[in-house]
């Protein structure tokens, strides 16, 4: 699994022109994040593909119009978020979202951090 | 005093000093064609959507400035997709305006709506759907900032009918230098190693260069020159690389690619270094890319990082526009260079066959015929070729002065691009020689623009190649399934000469080789538009060739037995 992290400025098209990136070599996008950062918006992407096609994603990402930036996620990063989808979410006593995940803190810390929790 | 949109949208083309817009009304971009009723903005009213674009395309491919086209919500819009794909593919810049449904009515499947922004999202650099009237002014000014810099391509603003009739009593533009787009940086200002460029190219002992559209796209056409003048290390061009060296440098070895010449194809694959100018490597150029150039270290100068890497992963890219990354390349050059002179000497003693030809019966061999034309044309004609057979016989022979005269549909090949191409050519040059060059097939797919070079006075030259044949597929056919030819037989095709006479231009039927050099001056020295209609025999292909999947150095050179 592979997981990018595009940093994109919300113009016009500009999130569905991340995804078409993908969509458009025939992927399937296994999971997408994506809210506002600061001033930009981030999209966490998910997909399963050869290291060279990710390569060229990631340029052609680049160099589209309203992406300011892409990080390539570690692999174990990527593995971590890809947990999120097994993991059970359910809405605690206090009204909050609990997301239940499996395994030990260390082996989630990316996903603790990256859910605002760590 | 208020102001509509439409008036709006006439002001931010007027600011970007469009001169021509092509179109076809409708009923959503009726505003627009009522403020450009008394509007200095020139209308060419085509006869199809796609004539509209295909025009605009060939007007920016001629200029280098932004072609600009306008089709109504719907039906019109999707008969733009074709020449968006097609910009989007050759790096073109156009404005596409397209009308869309009321605001109101927008998502609830109105009469003649689309999604235009949703259809055209993958094939356009950028796109929007205009939702303010106060935003029009910013738009246009992105619009044509972002199709006119880094590589160029089309962009489309789709303006709801409501948009265009809203009027605002107070409207300001933003000064073309203000023009920011948050996440658009086409200038890359990374330091570019020109130094390890300039030793690498000293290192190496074959090194060849392969000029693709970017010099012409940067305005770099002079300096790639001057770099060949001072290297003379052997030189080939893509098709849309044709015209940027000239043919009288005795390193210049012509096109290379799946239809290049055998002396490119070979110098590329035997070569230890590639200096690429420009150019994508796409298929075409490249035949199987995992055995393309295979010796060679690769030098990849190039505006768009989209295009890079497409051939192997260590290549040395230099990121930047070849107007700026050329000449430091020249500055950072030693002195003396190499002597590369032997080398080029024995890329030029590689033998280009001729291939045979059947010419039953007497018939105009195409082939010479466009070996003719281009001797013929005058130095600063343009010329406009289809898609097909005859567009690769152009190609091999389009020995122009500069590589916007040879015109032609390259990354996405589309049939019937030259007719609506050479319209715009036309209109942008009205005073220099334009040659239309199409096959049968082509030809009809925008025949309907005949109409177009008539009411307009264009004093187009159009050359029709009529082999009877779908020809590039019969070929394909031909040579790699057997024979069997299935649906490309054109055996009844209209009397072309008759249609041009319908629409009011004056046709002549070349059967017979014979007479062919006359027949060519008169149709080329015709006052106004002329049509030319050459029969050519049936079965004559297109070599070299390298079939789709091979190296580039294995060449189909002639028909088997
Ligand atoms: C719009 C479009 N449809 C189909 C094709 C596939 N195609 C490529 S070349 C060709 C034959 C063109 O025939 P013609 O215009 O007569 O030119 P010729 O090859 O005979 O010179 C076809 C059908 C294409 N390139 N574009
Ligand atoms: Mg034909």
């Amino acid at each position: 699994m592979t997981g990018l992290a595009i940093y994109f400025f919300n113009i016009p098209g500009a999130m569905m022109r991340v995804l078409n990136c993908f969509t458009r070599r025939g992927l399937v996008i296994q999971a997408v994040w994506c809210a506002p950062v600061g001033e930009r918006h981030r999209a966490t992407v998910l997909t399963e593909a050869a290291p060279i096609t990710i390569e060229q994603i990631i340029r052609e990402l680049e160099s589209t119009v309203g992406v300011d930036r892409v990080e390539t996620l570690e692999k174990p990063q990527a593995e971590q978020l890809a947990k999120v989808q097994s993991s059970e979410v359910m809405t605690a006593e206090n009204g909050s979202t609990m997301v239940k995940v499996s395994g030990p803190p260390e082996e989630n810390r990316f996903l603790l951090s990256w859910l605002g929790s760590a | 005093m208020s102001i509509s949109g439409a008036e709006i949208i006439l002001q931010c083309l007027r600011r970007e000093e469009v001169e021509f817009v092509f179109g076809y009304p409708g009923g959503c971009n009726i505003p627009i064609y009522d403020a450009l009723y008394n509007s200095p903005i020139r209308h060419i009213l085509t006869r199809h959507e796609q004539g509209a674009v295909f025009a605009a395309g060939g007007y920016a491919r001629a200029t280098g400035r932004p072609g600009v086209c306008l089709a109504t919500s719907g039906p019109g819009a999707t008969n733009l997709v074709t020449g968006i794909a097609d910009a989007k593919m050759d790096g073109v810049p156009l404005i596409c305006i397209t009308g869309q449904v009321r605001r109101a009515v927008i998502g609830t499947d109105a009469f003649q709506e689309t999604d235009v922004a949703g259809l055209t999202l993958p094939i356009t650099k950028w796109n929007c759907l205009v939702t303010k009237t106060e935003d029009l002014p910013r738009l246009f000014a992105e619009a044509f900032y972002i199709a006119s810099s880094g590589r160029p391509g089309p962009v489309l603003i789709d303006i709801p009918v409501d948009v265009s009739r809203e009027k605002l009593e107070q409207v300001s533009y933003p000064e073309r230098s203000q023009v920011q787009v948050a996440g658009y940086r086409p200038e890359t200002g990374a330091s570019l190693p020109f130094e390890e460029v300039a030793s690498m190219l000293v290192a190496s002992k074959h090194p060849v260069a392969l000029i693709g559209a970017g010099a012409k796209w940067a305005g770099a056409t002079q300096s790639v020159r001057e770099l060949l003048d001072r290297l003379r290390i052997p030189a080939v061009a893509t098709v849309q690389g044709l015209g940027t060296i000239s043919e009288d440098r005795p390193y210049y070895l012509g096109m290379v690619g799946m239809h290049g010449s055998r002396q490119s194809n070979l110098a590329v694959s035997h070569s230890d270094l590639l200096l690429v100018l420009g150019a994508r490597l796409d298929d075409r150029v490249t035949g199987d890319a995992s055995r393309f150039a295979r010796q060679a270290k690769i030098i990849h100068f190039e505006i768009d990082p989209a295009q890079l890497h497409r051939v192997r992963t260590c290549e040395l890219p230099v990121i930047g526009d070849l107007k700026d990354t050329v000449p430091a390349l020249l500055a950072a050059l030693p002195n003396p260079l190499p002597d590369w002179s032997a080398w080029v000497e024995e890329t030029r003693a590689i033998h280009n066959p001729k291939a045979k030809e059947h010419v039953a019966g007497g018939k105009p061999s195409p082939t010479h015929l466009l070996d003719l034309l281009f001797r013929m044309i005058e130095p600063d004609a343009l010329v406009t070729a289809d898609v097909g057979q005859h567009q690769m016989w152009a190609a091999q022979r389009a020995s122009v002065a500069d590589p916007r005269q040879f015109i032609t549909s390259g990354g996405l090949g589309s049939m019937g691009f030259s007719l609506p191409a050479a319209i715009g050519v036309q209109l942008a040059y009205p005073d220099r020689q334009v040659v239309c060059i199409s096959g049968d097939g082509g030809f009809q797919m925008n025949i309907q623009e005949l109409a177009t070079v008539q009411r307009y006075n264009l004093p187009l030259k159009l050359l029709v190649i009529d082999n009877k044949y779908l020809g590039m597929v019969r070929q394909w056919q031909q040579l790699f399934w057997d024979r069997r030819y299935s649906e490309v037989d054109l055996y009844d095709n209209p009397d072309f000469v008759r249609i041009g006479e319908a629409y009011g231009i004056p046709g002549v039927l070349m059967n017979q080789a014979d007479d062919m050099e006359r027949q060519l001056r008169e149709f080329l020295a015709a006052p106004g538009a002329a049509q030319l209609v050459v029969e050519c025999p049936a079965e004559t292909n297109v070599y070299p060739m390298v079939p789709a999947g091979a190296a580039l150095s294995e060449m189909i050179l002639e028909e088997k037995k």
